[in-house]
């Protein structure tokens, strides 16, 4: 599960601090996912600590062994094979009264990946403490390399950059937000912002391949990533229950067209889009139900809906070598990447929170009555040929 | 692609909020501190369990074409 901008926006999410204060805690989560052929074992342990002068410091470090049957590991013939990710990161934050900055540091490394990402946020406090305006933006450095064992066959990439065994392509990433929150009633708070991402380098996959094209995928060396989100919380209290609902509208396009390498055949496909040959829009719908079961339990349910259309140059296996197809003999980019076939996925996830106080009096088990275990089950479909995953997540939260 | 219109659009943009903020910091916030005992809950926070929304983001990030627009801090808050 490699993810160049994933490593760069988990950082994001993490530096920008989930609360307007650190407050002393030690998590341990233990996250695994499961789908046909692949599967996914994450141990997390995060930490955080108020310091003195209104400073507060957060590190994580986490594993992600990740196992899977796939061709991705170079021989020409399915091969199952474990591969282990490292990530640390590291934020400082710093208060006032009214606001709040913090500058992250996030480090991934794996046998073939290696990600570099500093990022800083802003999170300003208006109007009686009722808004809050939180900017963000950070840069990352990444480095793809490959894997190359036996006798795999190297793909026949073109372009500027193509990982071997020893050489590693570069990936710039920019990465900048905005948000607005609000608490309109004492039970209601609303939410928008904008997102973007730059992306800059080697973009594709060194393992994949194009059958039609009897080699690897072609892929844009740029792109821009957009993504707009509104959400808004609202709690019943004389039912001790709380609804989030959120939606999201991604598109992303080439954004140096004048430049950058843009196949120029009048006949291409890509030219029906524009000339962008990303052009993915994606819209994102989720529902969360909270709910108080006696003192010291709650519950949440969760479900999201994804739905996307796919890249323009994906390589449509159905239209194969038809004329104007995205794959079509002459076309000069083309993948076969299932996430940008047109996506559809729905995820349906319970979870409980318990705060173990009933343990405070009871021997040995009282070291963990200040703290809250979590415990979640959820389901992943996928129209794609990952098929469906079922997630486990468990953690446990203590405050010292 | 140009830059320059559209980074007069985001500046034109960023000065409408900018006037919108500080026109309604003129009024009265909309809640009074002693209104705020929900606000903390978890269920009014949209940031309440980052550690989880890393992981997330990383496996529909392997999994979807999209990325970004997962939020940032905000949401509710009981501080006064």
């Amino acid at each position: 599960m490699r993810r160049p901008t994933a490593l760069l926006l988990g950082a994001m999410a993490l530096l920008a601090g989930h609360r307007a204060t650190a407050d002393d805690h030690v998590t341990l989560r233990m996250q695994y996912y499961r789908e046909p052929s692949t599967r996914v074992v994450q141990p997390v342990m995060e930490l955080e600590k108020d310091l003195p002068g209104g400073f507060d410091v957060n590190t994580h470090v986490l594993l992600d062994a990740i196992t899977s049957a796939s061709a991705a590991s170079g021989p020409a013939g399915d091969n199952i094979f474990t591969e282990v990710r490292d990530e640390a990161g590291l934020r400082v934050g710093k208060n006032w009264s009214r606001a709040r900055v913090t500058l992250a540091y996030n480090y991934s490394a794996e046998s073939d990946y290696w990600s570099h990402v500093v990022a800083g946020g802003a999170a300003f406090r208006v109007w009686g403490d009722t808004g809050t305006l939180s900017l963000s933006a950070g840069v990352g450095y990444d480095d793809v390399g490959k894997r190359v064992l036996g006798s795999a066959p190297t793909p026949a990439i073109t372009g500027t950059c193509i990982p071997n065994g020893t050489r590693h392509c570069p990936l710039d990433q920019r990465f900048a937000g905005f948000s607005y929150s609000q608490v309109l009633t004492p039970t209601l708070v609303v939410q928008g912002g904008y997102e973007l991402a730059l992306l800059d380098g080697y973009l594709a996959s060194p393992y994949r391949s194009v059958p039609q094209q009897q080699g690897g995928e072609v892929v844009p060396d740029k792109r821009w990533r957009n993504a707009v989100a509104v959400r808004g919380a609202y709690y019943i209290p004389p039912l001790g229950m709380g609804l989030q609902l959120q939606y999201r509208y991604y598109w992303d396009l080439y954004y140096k067209l004048r430049m950058g390498f843009l196949p120029t055949a009048a006949a291409d496909p890509l030219s029906t889009t524009g000339g962008n040959p990303w052009n993915v829009r994606s819209h994102t719908v989720e529902g969360r139900v909270y709910k108080t079961v006696g003192r010291d339990v709650e519950v949440r349910a969760t479900y999201r809906y994804y739905s996307q259309g796919s890249a323009a140059f994906w390589c449509d296996p159905a239209g194969a070598q038809a004329m104007g197809s995205s794959c079509y003999t002459s076309a000069m980019l083309y993948t076969t990447d299932p996430k940008l076939t047109p996506v559809s996925t729905q995820y349906l996830e319970g979870k409980i929170y318990w705060d173990a106080t009933r343990w405070r009096d009871t021997p040995f088990a009282g070291w963990f009555a200040a703290g809250t275990f979590e415990l979640s089950y959820g389901y992943y479909w996928q129209n794609t040929s990952y098929v469906g995953a079922h997630v486990l997540q468990a953690g446990y939260t203590i405050p010292y | 692609m140009d830059f320059a219109p559209w980074l007069r659009k985001c500046a034109l943009l960023v000065a409408l909020g900018c006037a919108t903020l500080a026109g309604g910091c003129a009024h009265r916030p909309p809640i009074e501190p002693w209104q705020r005992e929900h606000l903390a809950k978890r269920a009014m926070r949209f940031d309440a369990d980052p550690v989880e929304m890393h992981f997330r983001q990383h496996w529909f990030g392997a999994r979807e074409g999209s990325d970004l627009g997962y939020g940032q801090p905000g949401g509710g808050c009981g501080c006064n």
